[in-house]
């Protein structure tokens, strides 16, 4: 017996007999057409084909019914490919799909970087008590998955006189924070000028923006997780399974009607998600969510390239250090204490004529 | 039959098999799902975290008083411990110890505040009273890197808390606080109440590092036991 598609020989033979007359029927071939054997074979063969590819499409049964499939979103191109005509067609298209999903009336609007701006993240550990108002505000605000439960920001908490995360602890759950002898250390996206995440995607659905805001466009996402391997700090989330969120009293889902395409808009199923340093809110002015919630005034956030902002004087004058810097990543996010660097007090226009003589 | 054939025959076949368990089969696999679970959100609205006086006025039965309204008429004796107040019982002091109602208070004019220079201050000027022994602390809050600023990270639109926005002068520390549930995310499912440090199985940062010293053997893990006590 020989199966043609795979020998790739001739099997136009007709002969009567079996395996017997194999060898001389292959080396002469007889009238072309096709005999009752090839036909049975080939039927099989195509018949098993196309049972594969039912097979291979059928997970399509469970296709999520509200997610109605459109070409105009099969054919939506990359988000800097779109012209401003084509995002806000896509922005209408979302801003629909939220109403007809969740019942929610949303503004999803695309917000651009502003000039001259590139933003920091300061966290004061001397300060930071683990209470973890940071991580819901974050939730609320960026409308994350509820069930299962997705958080952006991982409040560690680390035994005192240790540096290592692998002393680390993030379930921690006592009655009341701080715990003696531990202090805590929140990770979240550290926007890293040299992100690894954005070199791993094989699809370029992730890319840093003029501000230094890592984002992701959610359309263009194939869901293969690399970023996620790639990230040093734990900072991308993957949605496993199709989001979903607390309900209204009127049965509309518990949305942040604020939205933007990069940042907090629904996500679907089989993407990569994670902090945009609420890129909805910061790129007009606003503060992050979670630094607004912070009651410790741990969180400092602001414009680096201003020399003035509260995060430039940070740098300048507390004893700054970054997460894994020996990684090169360059984080965009920075710890500090509140311990003083010698000589901070002083003007840097002084501390240079020191350095030059 | 040559080897090749078989396999060739296996191909279809096992592709075959392999269609009949997909469709006949579930569709999606089982994953555990965490429950949905509500947090109160009024806890982390973005607001200061406590309502500084900023006027010399005290509430008494629903109407608003100046504080020299009852203090013109009931003298205080001067360097009264503050621990041993028959009024204001709301008030817990607990500063630094010794420190006497009229560090702070103007024992004449109780619509004021008072420096240890004997300048006055209104209470809504309250910053600088800090500030006498808090210097640092004031510098920082002066450049921006203690405290907390609100709605804006621009320098024109942002509002800074004062002093008494977070911390209450008769009690200024920040005591112990609540805390709001930790992760709960797909796979790590239901987590036991108590620190899992010990155990260390349910830290994904953990994970990493334990395997590698399981790898590594026993070598590896006395390295992280003499890493850890320099």
């Amino acid at each position: 017996m020989r199966l043609s598609i795979l020998t790739g020989k001739s099997d136009t033979c007709a002969c009567s007999s079996g395996d017997s007359s194999r060898t001389s029927c292959g080396s002469t071939p007889a009238r072309p057409g096709m005999s009752r054997r090839s036909f049975l074979r080939r039927g099989a063969g195509v018949t098993g084909g196309m049972v594969a590819l039912a097979a291979a499409l059928s997970p399509l049964r469970h296709w999520d019914e509200d997610e109605r499939f459109t070409l105009d979103a099969f054919l939506q191109r990359h988000y800097k490919e779109m012209t401003p005509e084509e995002m806000a067609h896509v922005l209408a298209r979302i801003r629909d799909s939220v109403k007809r999903r969740h019942g929610v009336d949303a503004r999803i609007e695309d917000v651009r970087p502003m000039d001259g701006v590139e933003y920091v993240y300061a966290l004061n550990l001397s300060r930071c008590n683990g209470n973890r108002r940071c991580v819901h505000a974050c939730v609320e605000e960026n409308n994350q998955s509820r069930s299962p439960e997705m958080q952006y920001i991982r409040v560690l908490q680390i035994p005192n006189g240790t540096t290592g995360i692998d002393e680390a602890n993030h379930h921690y759950d006592p009655e009341s924070v701080p715990v003696e002898g531990h202090y805590y250390l929140p990770v979240q996206c550290h926007q890293c000028a040299n992100p690894p995440c954005v070199k791993v995607c094989p699809v370029e659905a992730t890319w840093q923006e003029p501000d230094g805001i890592t984002v992701i466009d959610y359309d263009w996402c194939i869901g293969c997780r690399y970023c996620e391997a790639a990230c040093p700090y734990w900072a991308r989330r993957f949605n496993f399974v199709k989001p979903t969120y607390a309900t209204n009293d009127d049965g509309s889902a518990r949305l942040n009607p604020n939205m933007s395409y990069l940042s907090n808009r629904p996500r679907p199923k089989g993407v990569m998600e994670k902090c945009t340093y609420c890129l909805h809110r910061t790129r007009k002015g606003q503060m992050p969510a979670c630094l607004e919630a912070c009651p410790t005034g741990a969180r400092k956030f602001g414009n680096v390239l201003d020399p003035n902002s509260e995060v430039s004087q940070i740098l300048r004058t507390k004893n700054v250090f970054v997460l894994k810097e020996e990684v090169g990543t360059l984080p965009r996010f920075f710890y500090y204490f509140d311990t003083r660097t010698p000589g901070a007090d002083r003007p840097a226009a002084e501390l240079a004529l020191e350095g030059a003589t | 039959m040559k080897a090749t054939e078989v396999v060739g025959w296996l191909i279809p076949v096992v592709f075959l098999g392999l269609a009949a368990a997909l469709l006949s089969g579930r569709q999606t696999p089982d994953i555990p799902v965490a429950p949905l679970r509500d947090v109160d959100r009024s806890l982390f609205e973005a607001r200061p975290w406590r309502e500084a006086k900023t006027r010399p006025v005290y509430a008494v039965a629903g109407l608003e008083m100046h504080c020299s309204s009852c203090h013109r008429l009931f003298d205080s004796r001067e360097f009264v411990s503050a621990s041993r107040l028959a009024q204001h019982t709301e008030i817990v002091h607990d500063h630094i110890p010794g420190n006497r109602c009229f560090d702070c208070h103007d024992n004449e004019s109780r619509d004021r505040l008072r420096l240890i220079t004997g300048e006055l201050l209104e209470f809504s000027e309250s910053e600088r009273l800090c500030a006498q022994c808090h210097g640092p602390l004031y510098r920082d809050w002066q450049r921006g890197t203690h405290g907390k600023r609100f709605g804006s990270w621009m320098e024109a639109n942002g509002e800074r808390l004062s002093c008494l926005q977070c911390h209450d002068p008769h009690s200024p520390a920040f005591g112990q606080m609540s805390l709001l549930p930790g992760p709960r995310t797909l796979r790590m499912g239901e987590q036991p109440s108590e620190s899992r440090r010990t155990e260390g199985a349910h830290s994904p940062l953990l994970r990493g590092a334990e395997r590698a010293a399981e790898a590594e053997g026993e070598g590896a893990q006395d390295d992280h036991a003499n890493r850890k006590e320099d």
